[in-house]
């Protein structure tokens, strides 16, 4: 049974060719046309004689372009085919005309490939549903990428127990969220000027007081700078510029750093080509230092917060709690190596007096002043701290008797001379050793060393003031 | 010594880098989009008295995708670093490299930086800068480069390294359907979009100039991507070149036209 509409509707097979519902073409491997069918020419509204022997990928907008034939090329070439490409053509008069593309590679009787075979769909319908989406997918990537920084950041942040290891946390995630080839942290130091304290800064000048800084200007302005190595953006810091290009670096960006508001350092970030940083961009960069300088501030808290618990606010020396510790420590080595410890106890002559006199404000400078001058008299491995009043204590790791008596000899001498804070005061020092000699059979606690050290200080006042005296133990 | 041993190792494995044949070392560098399989065609020609060397660029291929930074591969400075560090792993000299594309501009920094380990370099189809800029025409605008990126992400799922790739009748080249299991064109989709902005918005025009590596430069009648203005500049800007056309169109000779890029190379090496 034949049906009256498949009789009359018999085409031959250059007509199902030319009026097929796709566009339709070969190309040689190289991609230069060689047939098309009159669908394709139809849509790019161009006659056979214009297209002819011109590459297929000339009729592609130019970025579509770029990638048939940077990517899609190559794969065909390699797979024999590609599928579904969606791409942007454009008509003789210049419309956009999007379609989904499939290609085929023809091999000859040798097995060598020949030609190419594309089949174009029109997807104009699909083209504004695909961009909505496209955008969409951007922008849900974008927003993405953003919350893994600033989770990243929180938690590096959170586990940095120093300053510089939160800086190079900083410059490291600034690094990847801008694909820079280089990030610094500069900090404003107590002087009021700007200090590297993280991440890899490859130029100099940057915040040298020399030139004109953009550190600087970046921290009085609060909003980013960039400098250029060459161009409009290059004439404002030459001395940058120049280090830039030696460096083969394109530009640097930097980014205020602030805290409460208040610029407290800068992110300077480095590339290696053009880069334009969008809002969202520096936005990120911004809020990622704002953490980083609230966890600093919690880092310096902390450091300040340990330092006070340790040390003497009067001269800034270690606190009894600390020399004790200390003592300890040596006691250790001094049992583990067989080194004489030396534990030196100094007690000021006359203090009271001028206490009693001229008042707590006075002692208080002469205090410091008999710190300064103790500090003067011994060495660098020794550790002096206060440990109370007017007393001091210094401990001498691998110091003998000998040296033992000369340190305390210098120190008294330095004590004795007058003091400008309270002049007509006379003022000295009784000493007590404790010396450690360890025999290997016999250990010593921290308190018995001190308790000997105190004896000894006593006996030397009992003595007549301003005197050494030394007990073994 | 053993962590020297060592981190050459780990320079191969990172680039899945592939060495045949004995003789005057030659480096075959893939470009933009696809990996060292571009070279099927080329490199077999130059194994009988040349140690071959293959490699992928993070990203591309077999190479080990997780070794990416996205600082230090925002520029080529960053591939020529690692081609540096490939031919310091297999300890290279007087070495041919042949870089396809994007990666010429790679060889030129590469062979700047350190030119004692190249004897010559081979530019096929180069560009040193794909944005027109002044009276220099490189054939392609900024928003070209956008448009460029929209084309990568419509077609996202063309490169995931999931997606089976279909198989199509291939009786004459059985060799090609094992690979294709390989996914030998996996591009990471995030990598690829960086190498893409890297790729088209460089300017190394400048570099050219301070080649000092005896140099040829390969030319296609008809590249729409680095037409013959572009590789004319690249010779004329790089002192002592040789220019050689090849009579075949396209931007990927090397698999389009592959016994006319081996017989140049050829007679470039001669």
């Amino acid at each position: 049974m034949t049906g009256a509409t498949e009789e009359t509707f018999q085409e031959d097979f250059e007509e199902l060719y030319h009026e097929a519902p796709f566009g339709y073409l070969t190309t040689d491997v190289g991609g230069r046309i060689l047939r098309i069918n009159r669908t394709m020419l139809r849509w790019l509204g161009r006659s056979e004689h214009e297209v002819l022997g011109i590459s297929f990928s000339g009729f592609l907008e130019a970025g579509s372009r770029l990638f048939f034939e940077s990517r899609h090329a190559p794969e065909l070439h390699l797979r024999g085919q590609v599928h579904e490409v969606l791409l942007t053509m454009r008509t003789v008069d210049g419309k956009r005309l999007p379609v989904l593309l499939n290609a085929t590679l023809v091999h000859d009787a040798d097995g060598r490939a020949c030609g190419v075979r594309i089949a174009v769909l029109d997807a104009s319908t699909r083209d504004e549903y695909e961009r909505t989406l496209l955008a969409a997918q951007r922008a849900a990537e974008l927003a993405a990428a953003r919350v893994t920084v600033l989770q990243d950041a929180s938690a590096a942040f959170g586990a940095s127990g120093s300053e510089g290891d939160l800086a190079d946390s900083l410059a490291s995630i600034i690094e990847d969220a801008l694909a820079a080839t280089a990030v610094c942290v500069a900090m404003i130091d107590d002087e009021g000027d700007l200090t590297v304290i993280g991440g890899r800064n490859p130029i100099e000048g940057l915040y040298t007081r020399s030139d004109r800084r953009p550190g600087r200007e970046v921290v009085m302005a609060e909003r980013l700078i960039t400098v250029t190595a060459t161009g409009p953006l290059s004439t404002d810091f030459p001395a940058v510029a120049t280090a830039l290009e030696r460096k083969r670096l394109d530009r640097v960006v930097v980014f205020p750093m602030t805290r409460s508001d208040i610029a407290v350092g800068v992110v300077a970030a480095f590339f290696e080509r053009p880069r334009e940083i969008d809002e969202a961009a520096a936005d990120l960069v911004v809020s990622v230092a704002q953490q980083a300088a609230q966890a600093l501030q919690r880092i310096r808290l902390a450091d300040a917060l340990a330092h006070l618990a340790l040390h003497d606010q009067l001269t800034g020396l270690p606190n009894r709690t600390l020399l004790r510790e200390n003592i300890t420590r040596g006691i250790g080595i001094s049992e583990r190596t067989g080194a004489p410890l030396a534990v030196m106890f100094v007690d000021l002559d006359g203090f009271k007096p001028v206490n009693d006199r001229l008042g707590h404000n006075v002692g208080d400078l002469v205090l410091r002043e008999v710190a300064k001058r103790i500090r003067g008299t011994v060495r660098e491995t020794d550790t002096l701290g206060r440990y109370g009043g007017d007393e001091f204590v210094i401990i001498c790791a691998e110091t003998g008797a000998e040296q033992a008596l000369a340190i305390a000899d210098r120190l008294r001498a330095a004590l004795r001379a007058p003091y400008d804070a309270a002049p007509g005061c006379e003022l000295a020092a009784s000493v007590g050793v404790a010396l450690h000699e360890p025999d290997g059979a016999r250990t010593i606690t921290t308190d018995e060393l001190l308790d000997i050290a105190d004896g000894a200080m006593y006996r030397s006042k009992r003595e007549g003031r301003d005197r050494t005296t030394v007990e073994r133990c | 010594m053993a962590a020297a041993t060592d981190a050459a190792a780990d320079v191969l494995v990172r680039h899945n880098v592939v060495v045949r044949g004995t003789g005057r070392p030659i480096v075959f560098a893939h470009g933009f989009g696809c990996s060292q399989a571009m070279w099927r065609y080329v490199a077999p020609a130059f194994e009988a008295d040349h140690q071959v060397v293959l490699f992928d660029y993070v990203g591309a291929g077999g190479s080990d995708s997780s070794a990416y930074r996205p600082g230090k591969y925002d520029s080529l400075e960053g591939y020529a670093t690692d081609v540096l560090d490939i031919m310091a792993a297999l300890d290279l000299r007087d070495a041919v490299f042949v870089g396809h594309s994007v990666s010429t501009m790679v060889g030129v920094l590469a062979a700047n930086r350190d030119p004692s380990r190249f004897g010559q370099l081979v530019l096929v189809s180069p560009s040193p800068r794909y944005i027109d800029d002044g009276d220099y025409v490189g054939g392609f605008q900024q928003q070209d480069i956008d448009d460029l990126l929209d084309s990568l992400d419509a077609n996202y799922v063309g490169w995931s390294e999931t997606m089976a790739p279909v198989i199509m009748g291939n009786p004459d080249r059985p060799d090609l359907g094992l690979e294709l299991t390989d996914s030998f064109c996996r591009y990471e989709p995030t990598i690829a979009r960086q190498f893409a902005r890297v790729t088209f918005l460089s300017d190394h025009r400048r570099d050219l100039d301070a080649v000092t590596v005896p140099t040829a430069v390969i030319q296609c009648v008809d590249d729409l991507i680095a037409p013959m203005p572009v590789g004319r500049f690249v010779h004329e800007h790089i002192a002592g070149s040789t220019f050689t056309v090849i009579a075949a169109s396209g931007h990927v000779p090397n698999l389009s036209a592959p016994a006319e890029v081996t017989a140049a190379i050829k007679e470039a090496l001669r």
